[in-house]
C-alpha cells in the first residue's frame, strides 16, 4: 500500500488557513467537516492547485510539490467537484485525456480506457457524448480519467453532491473499491454517507483537524446544530420547543415516522416509555425530546409508568404509535388506560386500537389541526 | 483551389492555365496565373489557415467560442505598431525581412507586448478575466491608431488604410516567402502545442491535475497565436471572422472540440473560408475588390448561423 503523508500543511489565502497534519489509512479516508471548513481549500492544495503556506505533501517518501505537474499527475490526482462543460466529447474521450502524463499520443490508449470503462461497469457508454450522461454517469467517466492516470493517491472533493442516493451510493462503492489499490480522500459532508462508508474520518473545523478516527466516534454534534444519532447514522431535526402537545407511547420503531413528521410540523411532543436501544429511544434521544427510558428489555418500573403518566397528563392527547403490547410494555397500556380515564384523549395508530380511538397515519395533520 | 486560379479580371481559359501553370513566367497570362494569382492563392490559404489557427487556439485558452485575435486586442496592437511605422516613423524591431520587414517586427512586437499584458494579468486573475482585458486593451490601441491617423499626413493615411483594411491583391511572390517562412513553422508549432494542451479542454483545474503545466501552456498558445496573428496583419492587412468562424466550422462539422482535431482541421477550415472569400472579393463586382474583411462577414455569417442552428435543431 501507498504511503501518503500530508506533512504539516498549511493551506489558505490571507484571513482563512487551515492546517492539516495526517497520514492517510487503509480504506476510505474521509474528510469530513461543515461548509467553509477548508476540505475543499486542503484538498485543493494536496493535489498541487494551491500553494501551501508552508508543508509537504510526500507519496511514498517523495514530496509531490516538487515534481513537475506532469510526473506529479501519474503519483496523485484528483477528481473535483465542478464538472467540466463539453459540448461534444464523447465519453471515451475524456477518459483518454488521463493518459496524458504518460503520452501526448493520448489515442493509442484506446484499449486500456475500454478496460477501464468496463471495469467501472460504463462500457457501454464510451461512445456517448459527454454532456449527455446523467450525473452520476460523468462521474464515473471522471473516476475512469482519474484510474487512467495510474496514481498512488486519488483525492476526491465532494464526489456525491448532485447525485441522487442510488449514484452516491454507486460512487461511494466505486471509490471504497478502488481504496484497495491506491490511497484514496474523499470530502463528504452528508453523515449518512460517512456513517456507511468512511473507514477514517479527519473532521476538520475550526481552521485545523480535530479529530482522526473511526466514523461512530467523530465529535459531530459539537459542530452540527442538527442532531446526528451515530447508531442510525443519519440526521433528525431537533424537536421542537414548547409545552407537549402530544405524549407519543413508542415501541418496536413504531414512533418514529411519527416523531419525524411532528418535527417537521414543529409541534412539540414528549415520549414514554421507551426501551433503550429501541429504535424509537435512539430517534427520541437524538431530538432531545422530552423522554422517559428504560432499561433494554426490562418490565416497565413503576418509576418510569409515573414520569410519563406525568407526561401524558401535561399534553393534550396521547398517541398510541401501534406497537403490540407484552410482558415488558404492559405498563404502557396501563398508561393509556390511566391517561384516558382522567380525561386525556387518547387515540391509537394500531389496526386493531386495545384503547382510544383509531387513527390512521394520513389523520395525524388533522389531529394536530384538531388539538392545536 | 484550382477554380481560385482561373478568376479575375482578365479572363484566361481554363485549358490555358493548366498549360502555363507552374513554369511560365513570360508570356502575360503565364504571367497572370503564376505571378499574380498563385502567390494569392497560397497567400489566403496560408493566411487563413493562420488566423483560424490563432483562433482555435485563443478559444481552447480561453474556453470560449467568441475568443478570435480581434476580440482579445492583439490585432489591434499590432495595427497600432505598425501605424506607428508606417505612420510617425517610429520603428521597432529588425529591418530585416523583405519590404515589409519593419513592419512586420513593428506589429509582431505590438502583439508580443499585448499578450505578454494578457498573460501577467491571466496569471494573476484567471483566464475569465483575459476576455474582458483583452476588449478593454483592443478599444485602447483601435483608439491610439485613430490618433496616429489624425496626427498624420493625409498620403501616408490613404496607403495605410488601404494597408490594413485586408486584401491578398498585394500578395507576391517575395511577401509569400516572408510571410510562410514564420507562418509556416509557427502552424506546425501549433501542431504540436495541440497535442501538449489536450487536457485544457477540460478547464485550467481539470487540465492541472491530468498534469498539464497550464502556465507553460498558456504561454505557448498565447506566443504562438500573436506571431500567427501579427504576420496576417503585417502581410496582408486586417482579414475579421476567419479567426473565430473557421474554428467554428470545424467544431461543427466535425462534432469535436479535442484541440489535437481542432487545431489541424481548422488550418484547413480557415485556408477554405479565406480563399472563397477572397475569390468573391475580387469577382463580385470586377474591376473592384472587395476589403475582405467586409466578404467574410457577408458570407461567414450566415454560414455560422446555419451550423449553429442545424446543431441545435439536432440536439
Amino acid at each position: 500500500m501507498y504511503r501518503v503523508r500530508v506533512d504539516s500543511v498549511e493551506a489558505g489565502y490571507p484571513g482563512f488557513r487551515v492546517r492539516a497534519d495526517i497520514e492517510l489509512g487503509e480504506g476510505l479516508n474521509c474528510l469530513v467537516g461543515p461548509n467553509g471548513a477548508g476540505k475543499s481549500t486542503l484538498i485543493r492544495t494536496v493535489v498541487g492547485l494551491l500553494r501551501p503556506v508552508r508543508g509537504a505533501v510526500y507519496v511514498d517518501g517523495v514530496n509531490v510539490y516538487k515534481l513537475s505537474p506532469r510526473s506529479r499527475a501519474r503519483v496523485l490526482t484528483a477528481l473535483l467537484p465542478d464538472v467540466p462543460t463539453l459540448h461534444f466529447m464523447r465519453a471515451i474521450d475524456v477518459v483518454l485525456l488521463g493518459r496524458y502524463p504518460h503520452s501526448y499520443l493520448l489515442y493509442r490508449a484506446v484499449d486500456e480506457a475500454m478496460r477501464v470503462m468496463a471495469r467501472l461497469g460504463i462500457g457501454d457508454l464510451a461512445e456517448r457524448r459527454f454532456a449527455e450522461l446523467s450525473s452520476g454517469q460523468r462521474q464515473r467517466v471522471l473516476i475512469a480519467r482519474a484510474l487512467m492516470q495510474r496514481p498512488r493517491a486519488l483525492l476526491v472533493d465532494e464526489p456525491t453532491v448532485h447525485l441522487d442516493i442510488d449514484a452516491k451510493v454507486h460512487v461511494m462503492s466505486m471509490l471504497r473499491e478502488l481504496s484497495r489499490e491506491m490511497a484514496v480522500l474523499v470530502s463528504v459532508h452528508e453523515p449518512d454517507i460517512m456513517y456507511r462508508f468512511c473507514d477514517t474520518v479527519y473532521l476538520v473545523w475550526g481552521g485545523t483537524i480535530r479529530y482522526v478516527g473511526p466514523p461512530e466516534e467523530a465529535p459531530l454534534t459539537e459542530i452540527y446544530a442538527v442532531p446526528l444519532s451515530p447508531a442510525i447514522g443519519t440526521l433528525e431535526l431537533p424537536a421542537p420547543r414548547g409545552d407537549p402537545l402530544l405524549h407519543l407511547v413508542p415501541g418496536a420503531g413504531t414512533c418514529t415516522p411519527v416523531m419525524r413528521r411532528l418535527a417537521a410540523m414543529r409541534v412539540p411532543f414528549s415520549v414514554g416509555v421507551a426501551h433503550v436501544g429501541d429504535l424509537d429511544h435512539f430517534v427520541a434521544a437524538a431530538m432531545g425530546a422530552p423522554l422517559v427510558s428504560e432499561q433494554p428489555y426490562a418490565e416497565i418500573s413503576d418509576a418510569a409508568l409515573e414520569a410519563a403518566l406525568r407526561m401524558a397528563l401535561r399534553s393534550r392527547a396521547a398517541l398510541h404509535c401501534g406497537c403490540p403490547f407484552g410482558a415488558a410494555n404492559s405498563k404502557n397500556l396501563a398508561l393509556l388506560r390511566e391517561a384516558a380515564q382522567r380525561g386525556i384523549p387518547v387515540y391509537s395508530l394500531s389496526r386493531d386500537p386495545p384503547v382510544g380511538e383509531r387513527l390512521d397515519a394520513a389523520g395525524l395533520a388533522g389531529l394536530v389541526r384538531k388539538l392545536g | 483551389m484550382f477554380a481560385s486560379l482561373f478568376l479575375g479580371t482578365v479572363h484566361i481559359p481554363p485549358g490555358k492555365v493548366l498549360a502555363v501553370l507552374g513554369w511560365d513566367f513570360q508570356s502575360v497570362d503565364g504571367y497572370i496565373v503564376n505571378g499574380i494569382r498563385l502567390p494569392r492563392v497560397l497567400g489566403a490559404l496560408v493566411g487563413g489557415a493562420a488566423l483560424a489557427v490563432a483562433g482555435a487556439l485563443y478559444q481552447i485558452l480561453l474556453r470560449n467560442p467568441l475568443a478570435d485575435p480581434y476580440v482579445l486586442g492583439i490585432a489591434n496592437a499590432a495595427i497600432f505598431f505598425y501605424g506607428l511605422a508606417f505612420l510617425v516613423g517610429i520603428q521597432v524591431g529588425l529591418p530585416a525581412l523583405a519590404g515589409q520587414g519593419i513592419y512586420v517586427s513593428s506589429s509582431v512586437l505590438g502583439a508580443a507586448i499585448v499578450s505578454a499584458l494578457l498573460l501577467a494579468l491571466s496569471a494573476r486573475y484567471g483566464a475569465l478575466y483575459v476576455l474582458l482585458f483583452g476588449v478593454a486593451l483592443g478599444f485602447v490601441f483601435g483608439a491610439g491608431t485613430q490618433i496616429l491617423i489624425a496626427l498624420a499626413d493625409v498620403m501616408k493615411v490613404g496607403a495605410f488604410v488601404l494597408a490594413t483594411l485586408g486584401t491578398f491583391s498585394g500578395v507576391t511572390w517575395d511577401r509569400l516567402l516572408a510571410m510562410s517562412v514564420v507562418c509556416l513553422p509557427a502552424l506546425a508549432a501549433a501542431l504540436a502545442l495541440s497535442l501538449y494542451i489536450s487536457p485544457y479542454v477540460l478547464g485550467e483545474e481539470h487540465a492541472a491535475v491530468t498534469g498539464l503545466d497550464v502556465r507553460a501552456a498558456r504561454v505557448l498558445v498565447v506566443a504562438v497565436a500573436s506571431v500567427l496573428t501579427a504576420m496576417v496583419i503585417a502581410y496582408v492587412g486586417v482579414v475579421g471572422f476567419v479567426g473565430l468562424v473557421g474554428p467554428h466550422i470545424s467544431r461543427l462539422l466535425l462534432g469535436t472540440e479535442s484541440p489535437q482535431r481542432l487545431v489541424p482541421t481548422s488550418a484547413l477550415t480557415g485556408g477554405m473560408v479565406t480563399l472563397a472569400a477572397d475569390d468573391m472579393a475580387r469577382s463580385l463586382l470586377p474591376p473592384l475588390e472587395l476589403p475582405i474583411t467586409a466578404v467574410t462577414s457577408l458570407v461567414g455569417v450566415p454560414v455560422l448561423i446555419w451550423l449553429l442552428t442545424r446543431r441545435h435543431v439536432q440536439g
